[in-house]
């Protein structure tokens, strides 16, 4: 039943190239790496480096559809932004992108592989962390008409220390301000050295710096910056005793094993919290509900039309799964975003009840067209009863949720959405 | 008028030192007095009865935070979470411009 979809969406996605649904092997540049541009269907796309772990597992499920997500983040999601919109074309180097696929063994990870990309080529899609008018770049500010943003799933940032931490297990937002303002002369807990990203690439450090409470990421110690990414300055912490930095709630989730998260008591709060409800938890419940203030929506940006519309197609296809909006039903995919989104880290707009305007830890209450709040609860557990979640199936707009979903009777309130009643 | 003021002013002290007596004498008297008396009487009386029973069943009742400002959802409205209280005092080490 999933094959014939697969089909309808290579089919339509690709149109003219459907040709090429049964892919010859990718012609091997000097070196045994591929050129990208000669596997199957290549999707070029940049950005954040936070946001990696979701990226590896949807771009392995695409290559399932004969679609080739291919991933670099070298520059950041602002540096990636300002490439992106620049007239300007680099060819002095022959850009590098990753490209996933599922293994064939039974263990079902996700392997990295790379291909080499002409020079000059530029991304059709850019994953940023703020929006661009948040960024320090010297180029920062309203995108031309030609380029929109996106909202995609909301990540968080997550302040760490080495696992073997235990001196405290929370910090508030006017202490982390003291520790990215003064540096380790501030000697707040103990914790030095102090790790950071880019100061003029990153858009990490833009979100962080206004979720503590900053203006934005000019008011960060410079001399903190070491140009790390969020993956590498989880291997600094977790290698020190008494090391700080902070990363996303992607990369946090894969190494959880390496490093603790402090919870965090934001400015105004009277309480700190974790991203989610305990340490061994993944239901990223406090930033589900605004309690956790380290977070914001990750933004799509790509070239539009005079009607806002992607120009590319494969684009527009990918930003209507990214954002689960409805879709043809030839494009439907044949799993469910909501579990590449529980399982990499980040949280779907349909599963968030609050929302926020700009990228200050300013909330709102946000009510989700087709909410997935069981959904989401079920698949970033792993418990498949969840008090007050009863499991539902064909009603109307109702979505695989990737979870066994029976028959049941929802409430007068409440609609069929993603396997679970839901109230609107 | 005021160059042949100070030169004459000069000769006649010069003059008056060579004097061994002064019997001058100056007195300057002034008196100015004013009176001002304003009396200004207000009275105003405003009676404003305004009764209003607002019935809010809305899982957020009490909770509208769009109309009070930006850090109220955060202090008002995000009950739960398994939150715990921090009993550190707030650092001044920015404030003390990156003193300790």
């Amino acid at each position: 039943m999933k094959l014939p979809k697969t089909l309808g969406i290579v089919g339509t996605v690709v149109g003219a190239a459907a040709a090429m649904l049964v892919s010859p092997d990718p012609v091997f540049a000097q070196g045994g790496i591929p050129n990208c541009a000669d596997l199957e269907n290549p999707i070029y796309m940049t950005g954040t480096t936070a946001v990696t772990p979701v990226v590896q597992l949807f771009g392995a499920r695409l290559k399932n559809v004969h679609l080739t997500l291919l991933w670099n983040s070298l520059r950041d999601g602002c540096g990636s932004v300002g490439d992106f919109l620049s007239t300007a074309i680099d060819t002095s180097t022959v850009p590098v992108y990753s490209y996933y696929q599922e293994s064939t063994d039974a263990t079902g990870k996700v392997v990295a592989l790379q291909c080499n990309a002409a020079r000059g080529k530029k991304a059709d899609l850019v994953i940023n962390d703020v929006g661009y008018s948040s960024c320090n770049s010297g180029a920062a500010g309203t995108l031309p008409a030609t380029a929109a943003e996106f909202p995609g799933p909301v990540q968080g940032a997550v302040p760490i220390v080495p696992s073997s931490f235990f001196a405290n297990n929370d910090v508030m937002a006017e202490e982390l301000q003291a520790m990215y303002i003064c540096g380790s002369i501030a000697n707040i807990l103990g914790l030095n050295p102090i790790y950071d990203y880019s100061g003029t690439t990153s858009g990490l450090r833009e979100l962080f710096a206004r979720d503590i409470g900053l203006p934005g990421s000019a008011s960060i110690n410079s001399g903190l910056g070491t140009d790390l990414k969020a993956d590498s300055i989880v291997g600094q912490v977790s290698t020190g005793t008494t090391s700080f930095g902070y990363t996303s709630t992607e990369f946090y989730d894969q190494f959880r094993d390496r490093v603790n998260a402090l919870k965090v008591r934001g400015v105004g709060q009277k309480l700190a919290y974790w991203p989610d409800s305990d340490k061994t938890n993944t239901d990223k419940i406090n930033i589900r509900e605004g309690r956790y203030t380290l977070q914001g929506t990750l933004r799509l940006v790509t070239k539009v039309d005079g009607n806002g519309v992607p120009t590319n197609p494969t684009v527009k296809n990918i930003i209507d799964w990214f954002q689960q909006n409805p879709v043809d039903p030839s494009l439907q995919l044949p799993f469910d975003i909501t579990e590449i989104y529980a399982k990499g880290g980040v949280v779907p707009r349909c599963a968030m009840k609050v929302t926020n305007d700009g990228d200050k830890a300013v909330f709102k209450h946000f009510y989700p067209a087709q909410p997935c709040h069981c959904a989401f609860q079920v698949l970033a557990t792993g418990k498949t009863s969840i008090p007050g979640c009863v499991p539902c199936g064909g009603g109307a707009g109702a979505v695989d949720s990737g979870v066994t979903a029976v028959a049941g009777t929802c409430a007068t309130n409440q609609i069929c959405s993603h396997g679970y009643c839901e109230q609107p | 008028m005021r160059r042949g003021f100070i030169p004459a002013l000069l000769l006649g002290l010069l003059l008056v030192g060579c004097n061994s007596t002064n019997s001058a004498s100056p007195s300057n008297t002034a008196t100015s007095t004013a009176t001002s008396t304003v009396t200004s009487t207000a009275t105003s009386t405003v009676t404003s009865s305004v009764t209003s029973t607002v019935t809010d069943t809305t899982p957020d009742a009490g909770c509208d935070e769009d109309a009070v400002g930006e850090n109220y959802y955060i202090q008002n409205c995000t009950p739960g979470g398994n939150g715990t209280p921090i009993l550190r005092q707030i650092p001044t080490v920015v404030q003390n411009n990156c003193q300790p």
